[in-house]
């Protein structure tokens, strides 16, 4: 897509940090990470969320994202690996293509990514189980006739690492 | 029961007793209770009894892994496809407009149990959940990790980047090897005809 960030970063590849290249996707470093060695694993069709991609890609994107990830073990003695996908602007995604975070771990690294469990009864279970279960077997089975899912974005223009990234022209 | 002392099983044995002990394994047989949203015969997607929100769901596979690097590639793209699948149907049946789907390889990454899952967690704006956070880092540290990582996951993919910097050094490389390479020959006419002069010598 033409506005689009992400898809702009293929135009001036130059910019930023390429460690992987193929015909589907690509993966470059985080240029603000959360933690050194912080890569991004974006697919090159313009997709907003997960739901918009095809089986194929996602499967080779996922395929990849192991192999960076055991890169990551391999040659930055990282003890553990995060694969993190924030699908929606709710869930804090920012720009409107779909980005896979991969985060290299170590011990006391300051990075809390644990959540605070929620206590919920057998009962409140039960009553999720339903309301799931109550469409979620037309998705499994492919018998799935709803829209596509059509997410609000808003998008931050102001101070994006990606974007002074593409002003960083040489 | 008598303590089973591991440094006389086998790897095989260790998996074994793993899988034997494996509270998602029993799980997935069914041998403990779990509210299923889905199973097939490669996996089992229930819901997590101590969620992060309403409706987190654990994406599981039937067979017992660890972490991903152990399983096979078709493997790795069905459970992802079924996370996508399970990622839709907490959008349309629960009203949330997003999901994180998320994976954790090793405890100090968050990995609470050996056995491979996909966390597919609903999203409400500002609930604080996943802030990945930001840091400033050097240019030289960014260029030393890219060199780093490029060079292993090539060796991983097969595929290599197209680097005008790194195609530049290569070519230095070998130019500067198959001068070697003519030294050697080279010297190994020289060797040749020594050792003809030696023998011819012999003769003398």
């Amino acid at each position: 897509m033409v506005d689009c960030d992400i898809c702009q970063i293929l135009k001036n590849k130059a910019a930023f940090k390429f460690i992987y290249e193929d015909e589907l996707c690509f993966a470059i470093l985080h240029e603000s990470p959360a933690i050194v060695g912080h890569i991004l694993v974006i697919p090159k069709k313009h997709a907003a969320i997960l739901e918009e991609l095809d089986d194929n890609i996602i499967e080779h994107l996922y395929v990849i994202s192991n192999k960076i990830s055991t890169a990551i073990f391999d040659t930055l003695g990282a003890q553990g690996t995060n694969i993190i996908l924030n699908n929606g602007t709710a869930a804090g995604q920012e720009l409107p293509h779909v980005v896979i975070n991969i985060l290299p771990r170590q011990e006391n690294d300051n990075i809390k990514l644990e959540w605070p469990t929620k206590k919920v009864s057998d009962a409140e279970l039960k009553t999720t189980q339903s309301m799931i279960k109550s469409y979620s077997d037309n998705i499994f089975s492919g018998k799935d006739s709803l829209p596509n899912i059509k997410i609000k974005q808003e998008t931050k223009v102001d101070e994006d690492y990606l974007i002074k990234g593409l002003k960083r022209i040489p | 029961m008598n303590p089973v002392n591991l440094d006389n099983l086998s790897p095989e044995e260790i998996l074994e007793l793993q899988r034997k002990n494996c509270i998602f394994c029993k799980i997935i047989k069914k041998e403990i209770p779990s509210n299923l949203i889905y199973e097939d015969d490669k996996v089992s997607v229930i819901l997590d009894i101590n969620p992060a929100n309403e409706g987190h769901c654990l994406v599981l596979p039937k067979e017992h892994y660890q972490i991903l690097p152990q399983i096979p590639d078709d493997l790795i793209g069905y459970l992802f496809n079924i996370a996508k699948k399970t990622s839709r149907s907490l959008l349309k049946t629960l009203g949330v407009e997003g999901t994180t789907i998320f994976v954790a390889n090793g405890a100090l990454a968050g990995q609470k149990a050996p056995h491979f899952m996909i966390h597919v967690i609903p999203r409400h704006k500002g609930d604080l959940l996943f802030d990945i956070p930001r840091n400033r880092i050097e240019e030289d540290q960014l260029n030393n990790i890219k060199t780093k990582l490029s060079e292993r996951i090539a060796a991983l993919t097969g595929k290599r980047i197209v680097d005008k910097e790194l195609e530049k050094t290569e070519k230095k490389v070998s130019k500067i090897k198959s001068a070697e390479k003519k030294k050697q020959k080279n010297l190994s006419k020289k060797d040749k005809a020594l050792d003809l002069d030696k023998i011819s010598g012999l003769f003398s």
